[in-house]
This record gives structure tokens, C-alpha cells and sequence, in this order.
């Protein structure tokens, strides 16, 4: 798949209303059916101003990325063809609050990162929006992306070998976009530059209540990795193209996410001055080994 | 055994007062031991006379000059030592003083030192100084002038002396060859001034007149001006009098009182000539200032008619020591001592020596003000003039050095050593030498190797204790740019010595007082330089870490001395500074860092210790804190959007701007209450969090590679760290009050249920407003409003103009591409909420939105009020109304549908118009009309109204707006078609075959309606309407 050419409108927001609408209506419901009550009444004061032409292409464009990523159903064809929530993912989209998606972003991580590990395993290339995350994830985080597609970026991803994902500010605007919503970046300004930050603290923090609450740092980072396999899995970091696989383990980016969570209160990393199955987070020239991660509960 | 200097002081507060004399004028005369030991060579500047070639810069060039002179008889000598108030003129001349041979016989030395404070013992030190005796009766006039008579009494006495000179003594001064415009103006004011002589010589209508009003003598007169002065300094004894003002000032005369016409009534001249003084007052202050200084004398009795003046005294003087072929040597510290006797001085200054009279040879200081406002007499006579600079001692370290070892060595033993010694060598000791009975202080190597010492001409290695080398240039910066000798005195020598002698010994130095007074810039964060040291103890520490360690190590020595405790090691040291530009990732600081000019961080760090940030600074993090935190806000991942001027962005504007963040003693607006807060103060981690927010927002970027500016040793991971938690938390509050004020999604729901009862009041009916979209494109009924519903009509069109719920919807529930583009999804399910109960009990919603509504919905909820109020109001009347109509509708019709009615009835009309029986025989368009008005009565009608249910009264009377007009409307309709009937009828009765056939024509429409009567019945909703 390539989401970034051929679905560039879709968003995670746009996914979310349309899963929380098919969860109310589980029989499904036409393409008609959910223009009618998804998309502004253009005899309205919301429609007035939009172009009716973009409106069901954010709309198919979300539907045909949610179905690639397994979360929704399509059923028949044509003007008959309806369009469901597929029943394991009901009750977890129905939780989630209304004004906190949080919860609904982290599971399409999830599906985001299975969706990459199904091409893997079938021999192929992920779809380009995880197959650059995974990438991204692998960079310095003490360092920062323009938010606007540059020379600099374009070198970047050129010498990365990965402008088959990224090409031009067109996908790269769209995949920031994916990024930001899963929680992998923040995005900053500094002086008059915007600049992207890898940040995944929020992907992680989605994760923490699935994690174990305490375990060796070796056996955390393997629960990490199997519930966000953007990352670090192996796997997925193999996938890379040569030379662009991550120096060290975990990925720097993790290793932000954790020293920030332990800022926050909600991890304990757990030193230890003996050798033996402690895994070393590196941060800049900063160098911690870890034995074990303690998981505190959020304070309500 | 090491033995500790814990406490250890080799001077005491006594022995500085004693020994520490930073103005002159207050320094005894018989101290030239003192102030010899404590001397240091100055730099002085030749401003004029011919050039002296002795290879010196200093004091001894004054000497040089003063004696290059000596045995020309032809001329006197005027050497001028010129500078800013405390800069060391004085010093100057008690040097030259100190240093002259009081054994050579070609002079004789008059001199006048500061300390002399009084006239009386200025003019006794004048007198005694002269030779050849004498003297005597000047003293008893002028003890018989000042010693018999009031300070009130020598006042007045002075003014009516000044009157006379006015009157008698000064002349008209006749033109000068040349003299520009400007001067001759200013000597015809002079002379119009001074008034007219009359017959007898004496001057009227002048200013010696003007002094006689009350007025003008109580002006001059009063405490605290001139004159009052003048007296005080005749009693009693002033301090350092450089800077005091000489001469009136406008404050001396009744400028712009009216009490001054009312004195002036009567004497035209006298007023014409007040007029004049009153524009241009200075001319008067000067002809008062040129009386005075001839009345002065005569006042005080040195200048009397007959007998010794002060110039016969000098003049005699003179002449005896030409006799002995000696020369006179005035040395006066401070000229303007001499004030308002001046011209006394100053007439000798002009009388050249000769055969029978001795020259001059005068050294005197004076400040640099008053030098310009010296009289041309002096001024023109001047062969020398020197100007002494702020920083005219060389060397700070020596000028100090110098002070430290002479309260060391304190007064009784300088002033002995002194009258003992070779005044040509080295006789002053160096107390670290010698400090124990002649053998060196036991602590000398530890000392001077802790605190350094600095090397003296004359005296060796002296100890800078309890100053060190940086301690020492933060004492001499905090007293300003250049500050002069007298400051530096007062402050570094005498105050700090005095205070430090008390406070080592008690183990609390350095305390507050040395942070306030020596320069505490700092280069580093605070907490870099304490390293997790906290409480009292470690603010005396930071104190001495950066005040005496230069905020990078404290020398064992000072810790010692000074009771400081180390944590660990034998030296309390910060860590290193950063380098900038250093290339390589790694982010912790390691060398100094960039000079200060370029270091971003000084502001930053003075207001961590203490200073205000400057405004520009705060503004500065105010400004990137708030960008940073705006950016993850995050809220449109959850559909509310508050980019740009729209309601989202409006609302957030109000709860969060750049001012939310207040920073501790800086400047800027202060947010309200309902506008978040974030307090950063002077705390370790808050002053983190803005260094990481300033090094950020100048570097994009948390390595240090190529970096402008490091922010020294600063561990930049660590900064970042702190940075990111702070903005997440930050962040998050504000979402967390932004999602507080609009209620999640409660301000949408209410906009739009506002707007669905809007619509209702409108005539729209319940059964149109199911949905949200529905609710959006509902468009109210275009008409009039029936009287006594026009006000909640108003209302409720003002509300579907004020109340966008739209825009709501736009902003807080819509998916959007980028912050700027259209709603392009709506989140149907968060929208979704019961419109039924909100149709149904319509008012009781409104009441509830008022009551309940969030803070970011007090549009909505006001305007919930005011349609709610509108609706009760009226519904007390058209309930009745309303029930009125539905029962007369139920009965008239008997069950058949409106439209049937109208039909029969328009039938039966043109029936009998066409036989001329319809009555009125005018009235038939309106009957039709009517007819049609039956016919829009809605099927859905009632049978009966109100409904038995628990609603209010304006509840029901809302609901029903959908059929409320047409049943009103229909009620009045129908009973014109039935009284029109009835006409028609009575008419048909008059005329019968007409009328039977109309009869069975009615009759067989009734008979046709059955069916559809069947028909409704069966289509009769359960709330009694008609489907």
C-alpha cells in the first residue's frame, strides 16, 4: 500500500469518526449513509465554504486505509457495498472518551505496526507510512526535522534510500501528519523555524497499563516492542534499507520516552552496577544501564 | 602541626577607624604618618603651564613645579590640582605638603588643610601661619564680629551690610574695549540694577531698595539659603565642602509672588525694576553675589575701616620674608574653604612680588566646577594646572594593598615608625612580616597562597586577606565604572573591613552586605555552582563560591579562614564551564564558556540572584514558553481546533496567552483569574526549564555541535529533559482547563439545542428537528409573528444570528485538513444527544442550558435565558389563546378535515352569490380568503389542548408553536365562515326555493364526508393530533 500516494487525505481523526459512528450502526452502513451523516450538509452553515469534491475523498480515502489496516469491514460492491467495524475492535473504540482519542490513535499504532509485520513475514515491503515511521524512530532525537520539505530533507531521505516512501512535501506533509497523531513526534518551533521533534513518549505512554509493571528491562523492551513494533522490532528495523538499521538497542527514541516517563513519575528505571542482563539506554553521549522498569500506575 | 585560620584576623574595626581616612578634610592634621603610610602614587594630568621634563607622572611633578620657581622674584606662582569631588586633589596637596623640606629656608610654608572647617579657626590658622606676628587685633575684631553675636543676628547683619555695597560701594562699570552685544546688555542691566545716584551719591530705586522689602528679605533670609549658609559655616564645622553650592540661586528671591505687587504698590520704579529681574533673574543673583563677597568681610570684621585686614597681614608678611629672602608657600587643600573671603586671597594672588615683596608660590585644589567658576583674577594667573583622573591611582591592587597593611600595622606603630624614620627611604614595616613582634604572621605562606598578595614599592609582598584576587576586583567594580579613591575607601577598606572583622570572627562572612556591595555578576546557573548545597550555610557559601572563587573554587585558605565547611575534599569547587562551538555530540559543558557579552544567559542568572530580568528577556521566554506549549496542545487530534481568530482559537486566547507565564520580579501583565498561571520563579529546576526553552528556541536542535552559545555546564540532555516535562505538563493543563471551559462537547450540544428551540418558537414543528442536521439546515418560518408572540419571535431570530452553532461544530467537532481548512467529517456519535426531550420540554432545556452551561458557553447560556424568559412571558396569554382555538377548531368542524370544510364552504359561497343570497352581500373575497385560511389549519391539530402531561404551561405553549398561528389564524377563520353562513341561511330562509335547494346541497356534502371522516379517525395520532 501506499497510503502516502494514493490515500494522501486520510487522517487518523478522520478514522476515528467513522469508527465511532460504525460502532453505533454494526450492520454496517453505504458509502450515502455515512456521507449523510458524517459530512457537513453543504445547505449548511458548516458545509457552506467546503468543496463537496474533497468531502467523500477524506472519507474513501480513511475507509480504504482503515480496511488495509484490518480494523474495518468492507462488504459487497458497488452502490451496495457497506462498510463496517470489525467486531473485535467495537467494544475498545466504544471506550474510547470523546474528547480524548488518545486510546483510538494507540490502537491504529498498534494496527499500524501489525500491518508492517504482515508484509515482513509475507516478504514484502511495509506500507510506506510504517515503513517510514519505523525508519524515523531510528534517527537522533536531539535532533529535529523541518516540518516543511527542504532540501536538507529531501538529502536526507535520498541518502536514507528512503524516498520510495517519502518523496516530496506532498507525502511528507501527510506522513507527518501520521506521526503526530500516533504520538512518534511533537512538533516545535524554534526561533521562526518548525521543526519536528522524535518523541514517541505518547505512544509509549499508551502502551504502559499493558505493559508489565514490573520486570527485567530486557523482558519490558520485549513487551514494548510487541506492543508498538514501530519501535524497535527487529524485524521491522530489517526491513530497513541497509545501512539505516539503528545503531544501538533500544532506539534512542525509546530511551527519550522512557527518561521522560520516569520524569513524569509513570516508569521506574531501575539501575544496577552488575553486567549481567541489564540493557544500556543511550541518550546523546549519556550511557544508563538499566536492570529493571517498574511501571507506575497514573495518579488519578 | 597545620595550624587554622579559622577566624583569623590581623587587623581590628578600631584600627581602621583610626588609621583609614577616605576624606581629607577629616583626617587630622597631625596624621601625616597615617597618610604617608598609606599613599600611593597618583596619576595626574598637566592641563597647562610650560612642560615639566622629570619623568614622573605623579604627585612629585606638583613638588617639581612648585619648587622649579623658587628664587625667581619676578613672579608668583599658581599651581592648580583640579578633579571630580573624592578623586584625590586634597591628597595631592598633602603630599606636596608632606613632602616639602621643612628645613629649607627659601620659603616659608602657610598651610590650610581641609580639617580647618570654621572661618574663625581658617582665618586663626591664616593669621598664626603668617610670619612676622601680628594678627591680633584682626582676630578680636573678628572674635568681637562672630563670638558676641547670634547666627540670626550675623545673618541680618550680612544683609544690611550687602545693601550698603549696594548703595555705597559698587560702581557702574564703564564699557570695556570690544565688548560684544551680550556683555554690554549685561552691564547695563548691571547698572539699572544698581539704580541712580541721587544728589548725595546714594543709589535709589535699585536692588539695595528691593532688599528692604519684607519679601525679599525674608527670602534671603530663610534657612538653608546663602546666607544661612554662610553663617553655618562660621559657627559651626561642615563636611567636605567640594560640591556645595556658592552664590544665590533664584530660590533666594520671591520670584512670582503676589505678595510682591501688593509691596511694590507704590513705587512704580521699584516695580518696573522687579518686572525686569523677574524675566531674567540671573543678572540680579549675580550683582547680589558680587555685593556679597565685599560684605562678607565687613561683616565678620576682617575688613574694617582702620586697622589689620587680611590683606595688610598677607602684605606684611610678604614684605618680611622678602627682607630674609625667603619665599611664601600657601598650600591650601580645598580653595573654596575660602568661600566668601575670597577676595581677600585672591587680591594677593595679583600683587606681584618685587624688591620689598615676597612672591607666591600656591598650590591649591578645587574641584573642577568650582575651577570654572573661579574669578578671571585667579584664573588667568594660573601657571599650572593639574587634573587629578577617577582612577588617578595607578594601581588598584597596591592603592589597597597599601590601606590593608597599614590597619595591620595600625596607627601607634606607623606614627612611631614615621617620627623615627629616614623620610628619604623605606620606613613604613609590612605587617605580614612582621606582625608578631617582628617575625612573620604565623599564617604569611598559607595566607598569601590562598588569598594571594600583591608587591608593593617599599613594602614587599603584602597579603590581600581577606580579599583575594577576585573578591578584590568584584569590591573595586561594585562601587561603579570608576569610582574614586574616597569611594573605594569608603567602601572596600573601611566598611568591609569593619564588618569583616565582626563577621569572621562569628563565622558569617561573607554575609548579605558584601553580596550588595561588591559586583555579583555571575556566568553560571546558580545551582551549577552549589551542586545540590541548600539552606543558609549554602547561600554564605554561594556568596563566597562566587564573590571570592569566581563561581569555580573556593581556595582551602578561604574556606578555612572564613568557617565555611567543605562537603567533600579540601576544595569547594563548581564544575567547569562549556566551550562553545565545540564540535562532537558531547552535550555536557566542560570550559569556559563564551565571554559574557555573548552569553544569553546573564540576564538570566543576575535574576536568579536576586536583580529584576529585564523586560526584554522576560517577554522573550514569556514568548517562546508560549509557543512551545501552544504547539502541544494537541487538541485537534481531538477534533477541537484553535488555530487563527475562529471561536476555538478566541476561547483558548482567553485562557492562555504569553502572559499565563508569570516570571518572579519582572514586568508584564499578570493573568486574570480565569486565565491559566504558570509561575516561574528563581527555583533550580524552573531556571533549567528557561535556559532549555532559550538554548532550544536559538538551536533547534539538543546537541551541541556547531552551537552559537553553550549553555555552560549544563548537561543538555538533562535540559531537555526538564524542558519536555515541564511543557507536557504545562500542556496539559491548559487542555485539561480548555476542555473544562467548552464542557468536552457539551458547548456544540448546546448550540445546538439552542437552535432547535429557536427553531421551534420560529413555527418549525417538532417532527423536523430530529437530527443534528436537520437542527443545522432548519430554516425558520418567514413571517409575521402573531401579537404577543413577537417578542420571543425577535428573540429567537437574534438567536439563530448570535449563535452559530455551525461554527461550533466548525471548531469543536469536525475532522479539518490543516488548522485553517473546512469541516470536512463531523463526529456525528459526539454530537449526538437527545433532540427529542430538548422539542418536547423546550423550555425547561433552555433553563437548563442557563444553569449549566460550561464557562466557554456564557453566549449560549445568556441567550437560553433570554429566550427562555421571552417564552414564559408570553405564554401566560397565549395559552388561553391557544386552548380557546383548538376547542372552537375540534367543534366547528365537527371531525372533518379543514380542507373538505373549506371546499363545502366555498361551494355553498359561490352558490349563493350566484343566486345573490350570499350575505354580506359584500363580504364574499373575505369569506374566500377565510375559506383558504380553514383550509391551512393543519391536519395534525389537536382535538384538545393543552395535553394532559406534566409540562409547564410555556413548554407546551412552545411545542405547539408548529400549528399555533394556523390554529389562532383558522379559529377566527372559521368563525367568519360560520357567521357568513348564518347570513346566508337567514337570507336563503327569506327566499325558498333557493334557500331548499342550498340546504340539500349542504346536506349532500356532509353525506359524501363520511368516509373521509373514517378515514382521519383512523390516521388520529396518540397525543390527539392528526398524522
Amino acid at each position: 500500500m501506499t497510503y502516502l500516494k494514493n490515500q494522501v487525505v486520510a487522517s487518523a481523526q478522520a478514522l476515528f469518526v467513522i469508527c465511532r459512528y460504525l460502532a453505533e450502526h454494526r450492520d454496517g452502513e453505504s458509502l450515502d449513509l455515512l456521507v449523510k451523516e458524517l459530512v457537513p450538509p453543504a445547505n449548511s452553515e458548516v458545509g457552506r465554504g467546503s468543496r463537496t469534491a474533497d468531502v467523500p475523498t477524506m472519507l474513501t480515502d480513511s475507509l480504504s486505509i482503515g480496511v488495509d489496516l484490518g480494523i474495518l469491514d468492507a462488504q459487497g460492491s458497488g452502490a451496495r457495498r457497506l462498510w463496517s467495524l470489525r467486531g473485535e475492535y467495537v467494544a475498545p473504540v466504544k471506550a474510547v472518551p470523546t474528547t480524548d482519542s488518545r486510546g483510538f490513535r494507540n490502537l491504529l499504532l498498534r494496527l499500524f505496526g501489525a500491518r508492517a509485520l504482515a508484509s515482513v513475514a509475507e516478504g514484502e515491503r511495509p506500507p510506506d507510512v510504517p515503513f517510514a515511521l519505523v525508519w524515523l524512530m531510528t534517527k537522533d532525537p536531539l535532533s529535529t526535522f523541518p516540518q516543511v520539505w527542504d532540501e536538507e530533507l529531501q538529502r536526507t531521505f535520498d541518502q536514507a534510500g528512503m524516498r520510495s516512501a517519502v518523496y516530496n512535501e506532498e507525502q511528507w506533509r501527510p506522513f507527518i501528519r501520521w506521526a503526530r497523531a500516533l504520538g512518534l513526534i511533537t512538533m516545535v518551533s524554534a526561533g521562526n523555524k518548525p521543526r519536528v521533534l522524535i518523541d514517541p513518549t505518547k505512544a509509549v505512554e499508551g502502551v504502559l497499563d499493558e505493559l508489565p509493571q514490573q520486570s527485567s528491562a530486557v523482558e519490558w523492551l520485549k513487551h514494548l516492542h510487541t506492543a508498538v513494533p514501530l519501535l524497535g522490532d527487529p524485524r521491522l528495523l530489517e526491513s530497513l534499507p541497509a545501512g539505516q538499521q539503528a545503531e544501538t538497542t533500544p532506539l534512542a527514541a525509546t530511551v527519550l520516552a522512557m527518561f521522560k516517563l520516569e520524569r513524569a513519575g509513570r516508569l521506574r528505571l531501575i539501575s544496577s552496577d552488575d553486567a549481567a542482563d541489564t540493557v544500556a539506554l543511550r541518550l546523546g553521549d549519556r550511557v544508563r544501564r538499566i536492570a529493571q522498569v517498574h511501571t507506575v500506575k497514573e495518579s488519578a | 602541626m597545620t595550624i587554622s585560620m579559622k577566624t583569623f584576623r590581623c587587623w581590628t574595626a578600631e584600627s581602621v577607624r583610626q588609621t583609614v581616612f577616605s576624606d581629607i578634610g577629616a583626617m587630622p592634621t597631625d596624621t601625616d604618618a597615617v597618610f604617608m603610610a598609606a599613599h600611593t602614587p597618583m596619576v595626574l594630568e598637566h592641563l597647562r603651564g610650560s612642560e615639566i621634563r622629570d619623568g614622573d607622572t605623579g604627585e612629585r611633578r606638583v613638588l617639581n613645579a612648585l619648587l622649579a620657581t623658587m628664587g625667581d622674584n619676578s613672579r608668583n606662582t599658581l599651581i592648580a590640582i583640579t578633579g571630580a569631588s573624592g578623586a584625590g586633589k586634597s591628597h595631592v596637596v598633602r603630599w606636596v605638603h608632606a613632602n616639602l623640606d621643612r628645613e629649607d629656608d627659601r620659603y616659608h610654608v602657610l598651610y590650610v588643610p581641609r580639617a580647618v572647617q570654621t572661618i574663625r579657626q581658617l582665618l586663626k590658622r591664616i593669621v598664626e601661619g603668617l610670619p612676622g606676628g601680628g594678627g591680633t587685633e584682626l582676630m578680636e575684631r573678628v572674635d568681637a564680629a562672630v563670638g558676641k553675636t547670634t547666627p540670626g543676628e550675623l545673618r541680618d547683619r550680612l544683609l544690611a551690610e550687602i545693601r550698603l555695597v549696594l548703595t555705597w560701594t559698587l560702581e557702574p562699570a564703564p564699557a570695556r574695549p570690544g565688548e560684544d552685544k551680550h556683555e554690554a546688555q549685561a552691564r547695563e542691566m548691571r547698572t539699572s540694577l544698581l539704580g541712580l545716584a541721587d544728589e548725595q551719591g546714594k543709589r535709589r530705586n535699585g536692588l539695595a531698595d528691593l532688599l528692604e522689602l519684607p519679601p525679599v528679605n525674608q527670602a534671603l533670609l530663610r534657612p538653608g539659603g546663602l546666607l544661612d549658609r554662610f553663617t553655618g559655616s562660621v559657627y559651626e564645622e561642615t563636611s567636605s565642602r567640594d560640591d556645595q553650592q556658592e552664590g544665590f540661586t533664584r530660590d533666594d528671591l520671591p520670584l512670582r509672588e503676589a505678595r510682591m505687587r501688593r509691596a511694590l504698590a507704590d513705587n512704580r520704579e521699584l516695580r518696573d525694576l522687579w518686572n525686569v529681574i523677574e524675566l531674567a533673574p540671573d543678572s540680579a543673583m549675580q550683582l547680589l553675589n558680587e555685593a556679597l563677597a565685599q560684605a562678607a568681610p565687613r561683616a565678620l570684621g576682617f575688613r574694617g575701616h582702620n586697622g589689620e585686614t587680611l590683606a595688610s597681614l598677607f602684605h606684611r608678611s610678604r614684605q618680611i620674608l622678602r627682607s630674609e629672602n625667603k619665599e611664601l608657600v600657601l598650600l591650601f587643600e580645598d580653595l573654596v574653604q575660602f568661600g566668601l573671603i575670597d577676595g581677600e586671597l585672591y587680591d594677593q594672588f595679583t600683587i606681584q612680588p618685587g624688591d620689598d615683596m615676597a612672591p607666591l608660590r600656591v598650590v591649591f585644589a578645587v574641584t573642577n566646577g568650582a575651577f570654572d567658576r573661579l574669578h578671571e583674577t585667579v584664573t588667568t594667573r594660573i601657571t599650572h594646572r593639574f587634573a587629578v583622573t577617577p582612577n588617578a591611582t595607578t594601581d588598584r591592587e597596591q592603592f589597597i594593598g597599601r590601606y590593608l597593611n597599614l590597619v595591620r600595622v595600625g596607627r601607634p606603630d606607623v606614627e612611631k615608625a614615621w617620627a623615627e624614620a629616614d623620610r628619604d627611604g623605606s620606613w613604613m614595616r609590612n605587617a605580614c612580616d612582621t606582625l608578631e613582634d617582628g617575625n612573620p604572621c604565623r599564617f604569611r605562606d598559607k595566607c598569601h597562597a590562598g588569598f594571594g598578595a600583591v608587591d608593593i614599592a617599599g613594602l614587599g609582598r603584602v597579603g590581600l586577606y581577606p580579599y583575594n584576587d577576585v573578591a578584590l576586583t568584584r569590591a573595586l567594580k561594585g562601587q561603579g565604572e570608576s569610582p574614586t579613591p574616597r569611594e573605594v575607601l569608603d567602601v572596600c577598606v573601611t566598611q568591609e573591613l569593619i564588618e569583616a572583622d565582626a563577621r569572621i570572627e562569628d563565622g558569617t562572612y561573607p554575609h548579605e552586605g558584601v553580596r550588595e556591595r561588591f559586583d555579583f555578576t555571575v556566568q553560571r546557573a546558580k545551582e551549577m555552582v552549589l551542586r545540590g548545597r541548600s539552606g543558609e550555610q549554602a547561600e554564605r557559601l554561594y556568596r563566597a563560591l562566587v564573590l571570592w572563587g569566581d563561581e569555580r573554587e573556593l581556595p582551602p585558605a578561604v574556606a578555612e579562614a572564613f568557617s565555611i565547611q567543605p562537603t567533600s575534599g579540601s576544595v569547594i569547587s563548581a564544575p567547569a564551564l562549556a566551550q562553545p562551538g565545540r564540535q562532537g555530540g558531547t552535550p555536557k559543558a566542560e570550559a569556559p564558556t563564551a565571554s559574557p557579552a555573548v552569553n544569553p544567559l546573564l540576564p538570566l542568572y543576575q535574576w536568579q540572584n536576586g536583580e529584576e530580568l529585564p523586560g526584554r528577556d522576560a517577554d522573550q521566554y514569556r514568548s517562546i514558553l508560549y509557543k512551545l506549549v501552544s504547539e502541544r496542545l494537541d487538541l485537534d487530534q481531538d477534533l477541537f481546533h484553535t488555530a487563527g481568530n475562529g471561536t476555538g482559537g478566541t476561547l483558548l486566547k482567553k485562557l492562555f496567552r504569553s502572559y499565563s507565564f508569570v516570571i518572579e520580579d519582572s514586568r508584564g501583565r499578570i493573568p486574570s483569574g480565569t486565565n491559566v498561571r504558570f509561575d516561574l520563579t528563581r527555583d533550580p529546576e524552573d531556571v533549567r526549564a528557561m535556559i532549555a526553552a532559550k538554548w532550544f528556541d536559538d538551536h533547534s536542535r539538543w546537541n551541541a555541535q556547531d552551537a552559537d552559545w553553550v549553555p555552560e555546564d549544563y548537561d543538555l540532555v538533562d535540559l531537555m529533559l526538564t524542558l519536555e516535562d515541564r511543557l507536557d505538563r504545562w500542556a496539559a493543563e491548559v487542555r485539561r482547563r480548555f476542555l473544562e471551559q467548552v464542557g468536552e462537547r457539551e458547548v456544540v450540544r448546546a448550540a445546538i439545542g439552542l437552535r432547535a428551540v429557536a427553531l421551534l418558537a420560529l413555527g418549525t414543528i417538532p417532527d423536523r428537528l430530529k437530527s443534528t442536521n436537520s437542527v443545522l439546515t432548519g430554516k425558520p418560518k418567514v413571517g409575521d409573528a402573531l401579537p404577543g408572540w413577537a417578542e420571543v419571535d425577535r428573540t429567537a431570530r437574534d438567536v439563530l444570528n448570535a449563535v452559530s452553532a455551525a461554527d461550533l461544530i466548525a471548531n469543536f467537532a469536525a475532522v479539518r485538513q490543516g488548522d485553517t481548512g473546512g469541516p470536512k467529517l463531523i463526529d456525528a456519535i459526539g454530537l449526538k444527544f437527545d433532540l427529542r426531550t430538548v422539542v418536547k420540554r423546550p423550555v425547561e432545556y433552555l433553563r437548563g442550558l442557563e444553569s449549566s452551561a460550561a464557562e466557554g458557553n456564557a453566549d449560549v447560556a445568556n441567550w437560553a435565558k433570554k429566550l427562555a424568559n421571552a417564552v414564559e412571558k408570553a405564554a401566560s396569554a397565549r395559552s388561553p389563546e391557544l386552548t380557546e382555538a383548538v376547542d372552537y377548531i375540534s367543534t366547528e368542524l365537527h371531525g372533518y378535515a379543514p380542507k373538505d370544510v373549506a371546499d363545502s364552504a366555498r361551494e355553498v359561497a359561490r352558490a349563493a352569490r350566484d343566486h345573490g343570497l350570499f350575505r354580506p352581500g359584500d363580504g364574499f373575497e373575505s369569506f374566500m380568503e377565510a375559506a383558504t385560511v380553514v383550509e391551512q389549519i393543519p391536519s395534525s391539530l389537536p382535538r384538545r389542548w393543552p395535553e394532559d402531561d406534566d409540562r409547564s404551561p410555556a413548554d407546551q405553549v412552545l411545542a405547539a408553536q408548529g400549528w399555533a398561528s394556523a390554529a389562532i389564524n383558522g379559529a377566527k377563520a372559521l368563525t367568519q365562515l360560520k357567521n357568513n353562513m348564518e347570513a346566508t341561511r337567514a337570507e336563503c330562509a327569506r327566499n325558498d326555493a333557493t334557500a331548499e335547494d342550498l340546504e340539500a346541497r349542504i346536506r349532500a356534502v356532509r353525506t359524501a364526508l363520511g368516509d373521509i371522516r373514517g378515514h382521519l379517525d383512523e390516521l388520529r395520532t396518540p397525543e390527539g393530533g392528526l398524522d
